[in-house]
């Protein structure tokens, strides 16, 4: 059960650097063993829209959150959270945008396809931690998920 | 009875002379010559009279001579009765007997009241009727029986008895009959004269105009027109323009589109500023503007087309260089526009990639800063960690100035939004904003009340932001720090003002203080980047307003801007 468990949280990240920050910063929040790590947009859509992604307890439905930055190689982040929106089955995981700037189009077009949270990645490297640290903290302690089994969540649209 | 049918018979006499008077006297031109003409024509024609008059006694003759001169006064002025009565005294002086004086004096007050007469109708403007003549006629020789008095006292008597029938009958109606012969005879005259100085009037008017005006019968076929045709349709003889139809004028392919117009003027419309290409008659293209309009008779059939051609080649011309001149720029501005769009696209591009890739590295150093920080501290030993504190703080310091940068293009370049801002509350929260980090027992602010702006609220509210920060930046160093916060209504604007007591600044630096990384301060001094202020006046530049400062070292500052007043 607690193997199940394993995987929370995905991390779409290219740059090694970032990802290594961000890691730090889990790790010290203790959340670094449910992170699974997609280093471009198509091993992200690859990880998340595998061939039996809908099906009740797979590794999809087991996410809880998404970290997604937008300048990805292969397949933007943009693209991905198109996506993941689109699909009743991926609609209900919080996505929450860590990108390294504050752009206007950037946040219109995320928030106006229902992305959950935009943080810009701050560089001083505290704060960041502590970013990381709220993002985890809020929506996977405090904020209340949608429940995966629920047919209102899931079944829905595909009757309608 | 005799006399009386002398009397008739002389006055009949009068009567054809007067009238042939007139008419030979008609076509004198020039005005004097012909009054004094009319005076001896008048005079010759009563001397006539005279010499077969109705004889009454021995040196008492009645004849018309009142009648004669009373005309010559009332139709034709002083000068010519003038002339009239000294001829006809001279003759009754000559004729002699009793009744010469009083037979002059007749004369004399027949001429009085043909002037009187003259004059009345030339100032009230009155018309010469029947029943005007016969008060006058009676006038003239009542005035002719009373002066019968002054002939001896003998004669006078009798000679009154015979003659006040006649002079109250047969003389005053000769005067209406005459009177209005010669009236009509003058006033035709008059008439001919009056159109002949009206038709020249109108003459000049065409020779006067700048603009050819041409008149044409209905069908077009031109039979008067200015001077000025002729070097507009490069003619010389009459003939190449008289008697012509409109449309030689015309380019072939217009010529339909004349007749058009043309049987709408025919139809009661007028040719409005219609415009024709024209061609002369040695085929020089002239461009031409025509009004028009067709003259009817009392009948309503038109007689005439009147048609007012102007040239306007050199306005057409103009016109054409300038539609051609404001397509050129036209295209210009549109390729100047894309090109800027396309210079913005790319700043766009640049600084979009600048805050993405330029930050990474910074978010690198910085952080792996730390990690070596907490993880080598000990192998690092106080100086290294010093150092590598050093390489942090320039990594975020570096991020604070590509952030500024980013800010300070995108106030640039983004579209200012304007609307009433109520700066009393933007300046509360921003001063609430920046107190939450100081200790607010060592600053006071004094925000006056602050009049309306008229601006873009959040980029205000930075200009603000970065006015106030500074303000507490640079007297941090002072024990109690002032801050005063105010603003002006002056015409048009408002003109805020931000005044510190803190370190000031040498007036001659004042021009570095807005510009671009420029600082007037050691890093060590006060931290900062030199963008605050710069962004500051882009800011308020981009609203039309000017910034400006004053200050002294160590004696405060103090900053000003000022808005648009809301509309």
């Amino acid at each position: 059960m607690l193997k199940d468990e394993l995987v929370e949280i995905l991390l779409v990240e290219d740059n090694p650097n970032d990802l290594e920050l961000t890691m730090r910063a889990f790790k010290k929040n203790n959340l670094c063993n449910q992170i699974h790590v997609a280093h471009d947009g198509e091993e992200a859509i690859q990880f998340i829209f595998h061939k039996d992604f809908d099906m009740p307890g797979s590794q999809t439905q087991r996410l809880r959150l998404i970290l997604l930055d937008l300048k990805l190689p292969k397949i933007d982040g943009i693209e991905i959270l198109k996506k993941l929106k689109a699909s009743s089955s991926t609609s209900h995981i919080p996505v929450v945008v860590l990108t390294s700037s504050r752009e206007d189009k950037d946040l219109m077009e995320t928030y106006k396809l229902g992305v959950n949270s935009y943080i810009i990645k701050p560089v001083d490297f505290h704060k960041f931690t502590e970013a990381v640290n709220e993002i985890g903290m809020y929506w996977l302690l405090l904020n209340q998920n949608c429940p995966r089994n629920m047919p209102d969540c899931r079944s829905f649209p595909k009757q309608g | 009875m005799k006399l009386f049918i002398e009397i008739v018979f002389n006055l009949g006499m009068i009567a054809l002379l007067s009238i042939l008077a007139c008419l030979i006297g008609a076509d004198h031109h020039k005005n004097q010559e012909r009054k004094i003409l009319r005076g001896l024509l008048f005079g010759a024609g009563a001397i006539i009279g005279m010499l077969m008059p109705a004889q009454l006694y021995p040196g008492i003759h009645f004849d018309g001579r009142s009648v004669l001169i009373s005309f010559s006064g009332l139709f034709f002025g002083p000068i010519s009765a003038l002339v009239a009565t000294i001829m006809v005294i001279a003759f009754r002086i000559y004729q002699g007997g009793a009744g010469t004086f009083a037979g002059s004096l007749v004369a004399l007050s027949s001429a009085g009241w043909g002037i009187l007469f003259f004059s009345f109708i030339k100032h009230k403007k009155v018309v010469i009727t029947p029943l005007l003549l016969l008060n006058f006629g009676l006038l003239v020789h009542v005035s002719m029986i009373l002066l019968l008095f002054l002939l001896p006292s003998d004669l006078a008597w009798r000679t009154i008895q015979q003659m006040i029938f006649p002079s109250l009958t047969v003389y005053p109606a000769t005067t209406v009959l005459i009177g209005c012969i010669l009236n009509l005879i003058l006033s035709r005259y008059h008439v001919a004269e009056e159109l002949k100085k009206s038709e020249a009037l109108y003459r000049s008017i065409l020779f006067a105009s700048p603009d050819n005006i041409t008149i044409t019968d209905a069908d077009g076929i031109v039979k008067m027109c200015s001077p000025v045709a002729f070097p507009l349709f490069q003619c010389e003889q009459e003939s190449e323009i008289m008697g012509q139809k409109i449309d030689k004028f015309i380019i072939p392919e217009e010529r339909d589109r004349l007749r058009e117009k043309i049987n709408e003027m025919l139809k009661g419309s007028c040719l409005n500023a219609e415009e024709f290409k024209g061609k002369s008659c040695k085929g020089r293209p002239i461009d031409l503007e025509i009004n028009g309009k067709a003259i009817r008779d009392a009948q309503h059939k038109v007689q005439y087309i009147v048609l007012i051609i102007r040239d306007i080649t050199e306005k057409a011309q103009i016109k054409k260089q300038m539609i051609q001149m404001n397509e050129e720029l036209d295209q210009r501005v549109k390729i100047r526009t894309s090109e800027l769009e396309e210079m913005n696209k790319a700043l766009r591009a640049f600084s979009y990639s600048v805050s993405h890739d330029l930050r990474a590295p910074l978010r690198a150093i910085n952080g792996f800063s730390n990690i070596i920080m907490d993880d080598y501290s000990e192998a690092l030993g106080e100086e290294g960690s010093r150092m590598l504190s050093i390489i942090k703080d320039n990594a975020v310091r570096m991020d604070e100035l590509i952030k500024g940068l980013l800010f300070m293009s995108k106030v640039t370049q983004s579209e200012i939004k304007k609307q009433r801002i109520d700066c009393n509350e933007l300046v509360s929260q921003c001063i609430k904003e920046l107190m939450q980090t100081r200790d607010s027992n060592l600053i006071q602010i004094q925000v006056d009340d602050l009049p309306e702006a008229f601006g873009d609220p959040v980029l205000i509210r930075q200009v603000w932001l970065n006015l106030i920060e500074n303000a507490l930046k640079f007297s941090k160093t002072r024990e109690q720090v002032k801050i005063k916060i105010s603003g002006f209504k002056k015409d048009q604007w408002v003109e805020y003002g931000v005044r510190d007591n803190g370190v000031g600044f040498d007036e001659q630096y004042k021009d570095k203080l807005f510009k671009t990384f420029e600082r007037l301060h050691g890093d060590d001094e006060f931290k900062g980047t030199g963008i605050g202020l710069a962004l500051v006046e882009r800011i308020v530049n981009r609203h039309g307003g000017n910034v400006r400062a004053e200050g002294e070292q160590n004696m405060g500052a103090r900053f000003f801007f000022s808005l648009p007043l809301p509309l």
